[in-house]
């Protein structure tokens, strides 16, 4: 009966999104105007060996952003965090080849725990970004990029379709 | 014989009790109807009780697996292993279920200790056990968890011969011990390692899971005692007189020979040199290595380096557990829904037993309405009759899931080490609730079927 709660919540998100228009996730007004970020743009050369900042990184240090990705193996099972990287990990075993994995890595707190999604899913995480190194005190790893406080959606994915059309859901 | 609750108030002095919305107090008439009935009111609320139970049971006990197996595994990040099955690597290092291993290079974790992002790496090699509690060989960072988990007594293997106990180890520090082949010897036919003996200086702290029933002692001392090379060269040279001392003793020496060459193989032994830093070439294998990276990137760096590797896997262990709790999960959707089913049925089969005796009843009603009670009186007398029957064998039902789990518990624990602590939470409680709103409004049904039967056609049948 629970078990079917869960799901049912996973599903009324999945619904909720997939009514509000575009590719704004339901619910808070702030993700609506929060700025969208990738991940590899928050370095300033994701395959240097001593990873710098940004600009936009840092300007948007401590302020609310939407970040696409996926979500990599669980590091925990308890899932009050996980970590985002810009490719599907699990799925793609020619993904990680790239030597900026795994340093373009995120590390999303959640504000609250969710269900589990595949891991060839892409998620958008909506957050406040926190730069810097911390260290988490549940597992004592240290990390230098966060997205904190953090809610995630299921993104929209296109549907195939025929060649020369454009994609429905997309 | 006039039932009790039919026998008048005595004048001028207003009915005991409270006052029920001005109808009148109907717990007096509930209470007497109550003992009339004890038998099957008994039966009603035990049935109630043990539908409840079951769901309640089950779906606790499902949260304690999941709370325990993941707390057990909390200071087990990442585990490395020769290619195979991951489950089955998991299973072996953090739970300690004992299964044939293939080694992987012993280098390996000399190679991770030496990088910056790995706080400590700690080989794991299986294979013998002392009076049924297994025996790991592994380096001292492990007994402490890279001194995040301090001792609660004692101290760390120094020498070759010391031991660092699990926290439910039931030996005494300072005591010494001969580890024998194998996990569960057969009593009196123990194959000994004569020539290494095993002293207790410390005791871990608690982990909650099978390795409170370790013994941990250093790697070299596994290696050593099987006949492999221990990581330094010292261990190579007393390597024949140790061999010598463990077997029986020859045709052509006295019993007190073969005594002298194994205090002698006991004393050399004892200053071997143990942990870093090793002798490279002169590592063995070892059947997993445990991974404390320092850093999350870390974290998924190494699985990756070491995954891509043809010899080794990488796997943290939630991945495992998270294959494993969504497999528990459906078991318990299933019972979840068995357990609902029963619990319809039950309080369907209560609804028509309270029919079945308001029939009987039909007369003994009629007389309190000819005594002046009013309809809304009969109507709530009846209605808080079956629910009261139906909420204490819900309460009943909880407190009986939550002591069933918590049996369930101890028995797993006994049987396997692993702490499954069971409290009830949230999902129980609605359980439970919901069972007693639901039976609230289908109590309504009987008492609304009384409240319409006329008085003056029931008196006269």
């Amino acid at each position: 009966m629970l078990l079917a709660r869960r799901r049912f919540f996973a599903v009324a998100g999945g619904a909720a999104f997939a009514l509000s228009a575009g590719s704004v996730p339901f619910g808070s007004a702030r993700a609506a105007t929060a700025p969208q970020v990738r991940i590899g743009d928050l370095y300033i050369d994701p395959n240097a060996e001593d990873l710098e900042f940004s600009k936009v990184a840092n300007d948007l240090n401590g302020k609310p952003v939407q970040v696409y990705g996926f979500m990599a193996p669980p590091l925990k099972p308890d899932l009050h965090f996980f970590v985002l990287a810009s490719m599907p990990l699990n799925t793609c075993p020619f993904c990680d080849t790239a030597a900026s994995w795994p340093s373009d890595i995120l590390v999303v707190q959640l504000r609250h725990r969710q269900p589990v999604v595949g891991f060839d899913q892409a998620l958008l995480v909506n957050g406040r970004l926190e730069l810097g190194e911390a260290i988490d005190p549940d597992t004592g790893f240290v990390s230098r990029a966060r997205i904190a406080d953090a809610e995630y959606d299921v993104a929209k994915v296109a549907k195939p379709c025929a060649f020369g059309q454009t994609c429905p859901g997309a | 014989m006039s039932p009790r609750w039919l026998s008048p108030a005595p004048s001028g002095r207003p009915a005991p009790g409270p006052d029920f919305l001005g109808l009148g107090n109907p717990l007096p008439v509930i209470l007497a109807d109550l003992r009339q009935t004890r038998a099957g009111v008994i039966a009603v609320v035990l049935l109630i009780a043990v539908a409840v139970a079951l769901g309640v049971g089950v779906s606790a006990q499902e949260r304690a697996l999941r709370e325990g197996s993941a707390k057990g595994a909390n200071a087990f990040d990442l585990i490395i292993g020769a290619p195979g099955s991951e489950t089955q690597l998991v299973l072996s290092a953090v739970y300690l279920q004992a299964s044939a291993l293939p080694l992987i290079d012993g280098k390996i974790f000399t190679t991770l200790n030496e990088n910056k992002n790995v706080k400590f790496a700690a080989p794991i090699g299986f294979g013998d056990s002392f009076n049924g509690y297994q025996i790991v060989g592994t380096t001292a960072a492990l007994a402490t968890l890279g001194d995040t988990a301090p001792l609660t007594a004692g101290r760390t293997f120094a020498h070759v011969t010391e031991a660092v106990i699990g926290a439910d180890v039931q030996i005494p520090l300072g005591a010494t011990f001969t580890p024998v082949h194998g996990q569960r010897a057969v009593i009196g036919q123990e194959v000994e390692h004569t020539h290494l003996q095993y002293t207790a200086v410390g005791r871990m702290l608690r982990m909650g899971n099978p390795w409170d029933r370790a013994i941990l002692v250093p790697i070299e001392a596994v290696w050593w005692v099987h006949g492999l090379p221990a990581g330094h060269a010292q261990y190579q040279d007393i390597f024949d007189l140790a061999t010598h001392a463990d077997e029986a003793p020859g045709a052509d020496e006295t019993p007190e020979q073969h005594a002298a060459e194994v205090a002698a193989a006991t004393k050399a032994a004892a200053n071997l040199p143990i942990g870093a830093p090793w002798d490279t070439n002169l590592l063995s294998g070892v059947p997993a290595i445990v991974v404390k990276p320092a850093t999350f990137a870390a974290a998924y760096s190494l699985r990756q380096t070491y995954r891509q590797r043809t010899d080794t896997m990488a796997v943290f262990p939630a991945e495992v557990l998270i294959q494993l709790y969504s497999l528990i999960g459906d078991v318990r959707s299933l019972l979840a829904v068995i357990s609902v089913v029963t619990q319809v049925l039950v309080i369907g089969a209560i609804l028509l037993a309270v029919l079945a005796t308001l029939a009987l009843r039909r007369k003994t009603i009629a007389v309190l309405r000819a005594l002046g009670a009013s309809q809304a009186y009969v109507f709530v007398t009846v209605w808080l009759n079956v629910s009261l029957m139906i909420a204490t064998g819900a309460m009943l039902g909880l407190g009986l899931g939550w002591i069933a789990a918590i049996v369930i518990s101890r028995v797993f624990t006994d049987r396997t080490g692993l702490a499954l602590p069971v409290h009830l939470g949230a999902p129980e409680f609605i359980l439970a609730g919901s069972i007693v709103v639901i039976g609230l409004f289908l109590a309504a049904v009987p008492s609304l079927l009384t409240y319409r039967q006329p008085v003056s056609a029931t008196l006269r049948q």
